[in-house]
């Protein structure tokens, strides 16, 4: 079954760029250029996942609105914010809309794909049952690998796909320190260091919420940040 | 702005010269009527006198060829002062008698004698002025003698002495001689004497006539009381000079007349005048008549006490210590003021020689006139005023009435003490309320230029903003346009700030087109191998703008995460030795030199964002560094605060880049020196995270050696709150 992508954009250039990169990839891709186009075709059916840009023609936060909307219609759908604005505000009101992703402009190609596949993959492996080969457990923390998921205290902590590559890089060598760059490269992302420094401390607070004692991503000043499984100094229960 | 107000203000200071001269003008007035009164009265008396030309005969005729003349005293002259100082008014009519004057009357050898017992070069000579008052005659002798022979003991001798001899008739026809003889307590005594002049024992004391005698510094004399009936008829005086005590013999003699004469009458204005002029109350006044011949023929009141206007003296009241400020102080103060006043204003003195005045010489040819006088020895200013008299037609004499200026005068200065301290208050409070005043609005200039100075800082960056002034008047005006004017300079600056961030925006998204198109191009798979090699470049060049954009927008979103940090407690002295390790590994071929003190230096800050603000100044501070020389970096604890330096050698900055460096798209950097592209946003961003620490971050040239230092300072905790 072909998957179905909607690419909300208004510019045109951009919009039939992708679709067409998409479509060779074997995706079905349906373009709209503003938020009412969008919008009464979702309501009509829905995409298997939508890629929306924030500013839409007139309204600079029509993505935000037709997000909102989106979700409502569907708790599971995956939504990639993909943006010029690569301001902090923005990436937290736009995940806090329920986006799986925010994605700015500068953003290459194939880790566009890669991010629709993983995505895609998540949706799969929902249906299946958890596969123990897929898991990564360090202690507390457990990854599934397939279905993208991370639980901590067996309690799940939503990561964005971005959030758990990087995630996922740090914890793969627990001690080991990986340099901004490094998380850049394995989250498929190319951002300037404070973004970094910012996805890392959202990360931070995803599972402080979960456990307001956790203390495991440490910053190696200079240097980048490192999985420290047993905090020093502290131990919790 | 103060002292061009004091200079202003000192116009006020006209205020009492137009108070001067109003009052002086009041003054003239007040004179011109008292010159109407004087004048008036003058003539009142005059009118009164026309036509009684007897009362004038007894001295219009005696003189010239009369006998000696009798001045009526307006006192009674004191015969105990040892002085003739109460004559005093009158001294100008004195007469002169010396040895061989031919005198007008006499005509006669015998009243000038001289023996050859005299010492020569010492003449005998006298002034006579003779005085009535009550009935009683005085008479006033100044001799002038070198040789003084007078009684040797207490008892009275009469010869062998230096003497005086009068002659007289009294009115009942019996003419007689006296002697008159001084005891050394200076009273004078008179003998009369017998039929034989030269015996002593026959000479009858004379208790009706005395008199003191004293000395001088050149000679002796003698002031005389008689009855005027005594010499009612007749009186001749002479003077015997004695030069040698031992023999007593005779030197010379000088006499007014013949000793024998008894028809020498003496010539005394008619003692009517004063009956009929006493009949006027006349306080207030001195009041003068004079015959054709300007001879004093009558004088009432004393010109010292004829004040004219009679002023009651004010009682100043009030404070005490203003009162002893004004009596003490200002009003000396004043008096000099006036009296150097009056001295530049004061007419020319009348040129007045002699006893007449102008008024008086006026009026006795038949004119009437009245005027002021300035007495030359004692200063008073006298305002006189003379009417003639007439009989048949013809002057017969002339009442002169005057009074002195003193009571007017001091009324004036008076009014003007009390004007000027009216004006002195005045002029001091206006004072005051204006420099209060000017005071007021030079300190809201200078706080309105403090807070436009201040409101842009020494990068010209809007650092605080103005408190518009709510007042209506046009300071507060000009504050409040000052403040929109700074408010949209930093409107501007602003713009100018976000200028590249919203650049950045606005070419993402062509950019984006056209890094998609490429690669959409590349999956196209090409077997050309020379359009890979342009794919290729093409991809390299926008891979370069798009870390150009990134760069651009890098302050802007540091902003809006600095926005959103969070601070906590952290020791610098850690972070700043972590990066240091991290630095010898990013930058293998620099030598680090670092001091780090062992003190942990708490803050209250965002070690991330520290880090990038160091990673920020060792780039720049390795980019700039020559190749071999170290890169030293020192974190310590100063007064309080901490301290990052981070130095290099190399290149020198400009003076007038130092402050700049820290802006905003400002590189100091040679162009086109780097593959890499530079904003000048590195130092940027430090500035803006050293600001979110509430520190400052400068940069200074080095003193030893070719070099640039930058200098982090940030606020530690205080140890309590660690």
């Amino acid at each position: 079954m072909t998957r179905r992508i909607a690419i909300v954009e208004d510019e045109a250039a951009l919009r039939e760029n992708y679709a067409s990169v998409l479509r060779k990839q074997g995706y079905d891709v349906s373009t709209y250029s503003n938020r009412k186009k969008a919008q009464t075709a979702f309501e009509l059916r829905l995409p298997d996942l939508a890629i929306i840009d924030i500013g839409l023609e007139h309204e600079i936060d029509g993505g935000f609105l037709l997000c909102q909307s989106l979700r409502s219609l569907s708790e599971a759908l995956p939504i990639i914010f993909f943006t010029a604005r690569d301001n902090d505000f923005d990436t937290v009101s736009g995940l806090r809309m329920g986006a799986d992703d925010y994605l700015t402009k500068d953003i290459s190609m194939p880790h566009l794909l890669a991010r629709i596949a993983a995505l895609f993959r998540r949706q799969d492996a929902m249906d299946q049952p958890a596969a123990p080969e897929n898991q990564l457990v360090r202690g507390e923390l457990a990854l599934d690998l397939s279905r993208l998921t991370v639980n901590w205290k067996n309690r799940t902590v939503s990561l964005t796909v971005t959030e758990f590559w990087m995630l996922h890089a740090l914890v793969k060598f627990p001690g080991h320190v990986k340099s901004r760059d490094a998380l850049m490269q394995e989250s498929k992302i190319y951002v300037d260091n404070s973004t970094i420094t910012s996805h890392v401390k959202r990360m931070r607070k995803k599972f402080i919420q979960v456990d307001e004692h956790f203390d495991c991503i440490d910053t190696v000043y200079g240097m980048g940040y490192r999985w420290n499984q047993t905090p020093l100094g502290k131990t919790h229960d | 702005m103060r002292s061009k107000l004091l200079l202003l203000s000192s116009l006020l200071l006209l205020l009492p010269w137009f108070g001067y001269q109003y009052v002086k003008e009041m003054e003239a007035t007040l004179q011109r009527a008292q010159e109407q009164m004087v004048a008036s009265l003058a003539q009142a008396l005059s009118l009164e006198l026309n036509d009684k030309p007897n009362l004038f005969n007894a001295v219009s005729e005696g003189k010239p060829g009369g006998g000696l003349y009798v001045y009526p005293l307006p006192f009674m002259p004191s015969l105990n002062d040892a002085s003739l100082d109460d004559w005093q008014q009158f001294r100008q009519f004195e007469q002169p008698w010396q040895e061989g004057s031919e005198k007008p009357y006499a005509g006669n050898a015998t009243t000038s004698f001289r023996s050859a017992a005299a010492i020569p070069g010492d003449p005998l000579e006298f002034r006579l002025l003779l005085g009535e008052r009550n009935n009683n005659l005085f008479i006033y002798v100044r001799v002038r003698d070198q040789f003084v022979v007078q009684s040797p003991s207490t008892l009275l001798h009469l010869g062998g002495i230096d003497a005086l001899e009068l002659a007289l008739v009294a009115s009942d026809g019996e003419a007689s001689r006296y002697r008159l003889g001084v005891l050394p307590d200076g009273s004078v005594h008179a003998w009369r004497q017998g039929a034989d002049r030269q015996n002593m024992q026959g000479y009858v004391p004379e208790p009706r006539i005395v008199g003191q005698y004293f000395a001088t510094t050149d000679g002796y004399d003698y002031e005389v009381k008689l009855p005027m009936s005594l010499a009612q008829r007749s009186l001749v005086l002479a003077v015997e000079d004695v030069d040698d005590g031992t023999t007593g013999a005779l030197a010379a003699v000088v006499a007014t007349g013949d000793m024998t004469d008894t028809r020498a009458t003496l010539q005394r204005p008619a003692n009517q005048l004063e009956v009929l002029l006493a009949a006027q109350a006349l306080p207030n006044f001195r009041v003068q008549v004079f015959d054709r011949n300007d001879q004093l023929l009558f004088a009432r009141g004393d010109i010292n006490q004829a004040a004219g206007l009679e002023l009651p003296l004010r009682r100043f009241g009030g404070n005490a210590t203003w009162l002893w400020v004004r009596i003490n102080l200002l009003h000396p103060l004043y008096d000099g003021l006036l009296a150097w006043f009056d001295k530049i204003n004061a007419p020319e003195p009348e040129p007045f020689s002699g006893k007449q005045s102008p008024q008086l010489q006026t009026a006795l040819q038949g004119g009437s006139q009245s005027g002021y006088h300035t007495d030359r020895v004692s200063g008073l200013r006298t305002l006189e005023a003379a009417w003639p008299i007439y009989a048949d037609g013809v002057v017969i004499g002339a009442v002169m009435v005057d009074q002195n200026l003193t009571a007017l005068h001091s009324a004036r200065n008076q009014s003007l003490s009390s004007l000027f301290d009216a004006m002195l208050a005045i002029l001091v409070l206006t004072l005051a309320v204006l420099m209060v005043f000017v005071s007021n609005l030079s300190r809201r200039i200078r706080s309105l230029r403090d807070q436009a100075e201040h409101s842009i800082d020494e990068q010209g960056r809007l650092s605080k903003a103005l408190i518009p002034s709510r007042s209506s008047d046009e300071i507060g005006d000009l504050s409040r346009s000052i403040t929109n004017m700074v408010e949209r300079i930093g409107h501007y600056n602003q713009y100018l700030e976000n200028l590249t961030a919203r650049l950045s925006h606005e070419l993402r998204t062509p950019v984006t087109v056209v890094r998609s198109s490429l690669e959409n191009l590349r999956m196209l798979k090409h077997s050309d191998s020379e359009a890979e090699l342009y794919i290729q470049r093409a991809e390299e060049g926008i891979s370069r703008l798009n870390l150009i954009l990134t760069n651009m927008s890098e302050a802007t979103r540091l902003e809006q995460i600095l926005l959103g940090s969070e601070k906590e407690t952290m020791a610098l002295a850690r972070v700043f030795e972590a990066c240091v390790q991290q630095y010898r590994q990013i930058y293998p071929s620099a030598m680090f030199e670092v001091d780090i003190c062992s003190q942990p230096l708490w803050m209250f800050g965002s070690a991330e964002h520290l880090v990038q603000l160091l990673d920020k100044v060792v780039a720049n501070a390795v980019e700039f560094s020559t190749r071999g020389r170290p890169i030293r970096m020192i974190c310590k604890a100063d007064n309080g605060e901490a301290v990052m330096t981070v130095s290099n050698s190399g290149p020198y900055l400009d003076p007038g880049m130092k402050g700049r460096i820290f802006d905003s798209m400002v590189s100091v950097r040679p162009q086109g020196s780097k593959g890499l592209p530079h904003l000048g946003l590195g130092l940027h961003i430090a500035r803006l995270i050293t600001e979110f620490h509430q520190g400052e971050i400068y940069a200074e040239n080095l003193l030893g050696e070719s070099g640039v230092i930058v200098v982090i300072r940030l606020p530690m905790l205080e140890p309590a709150k660690i």
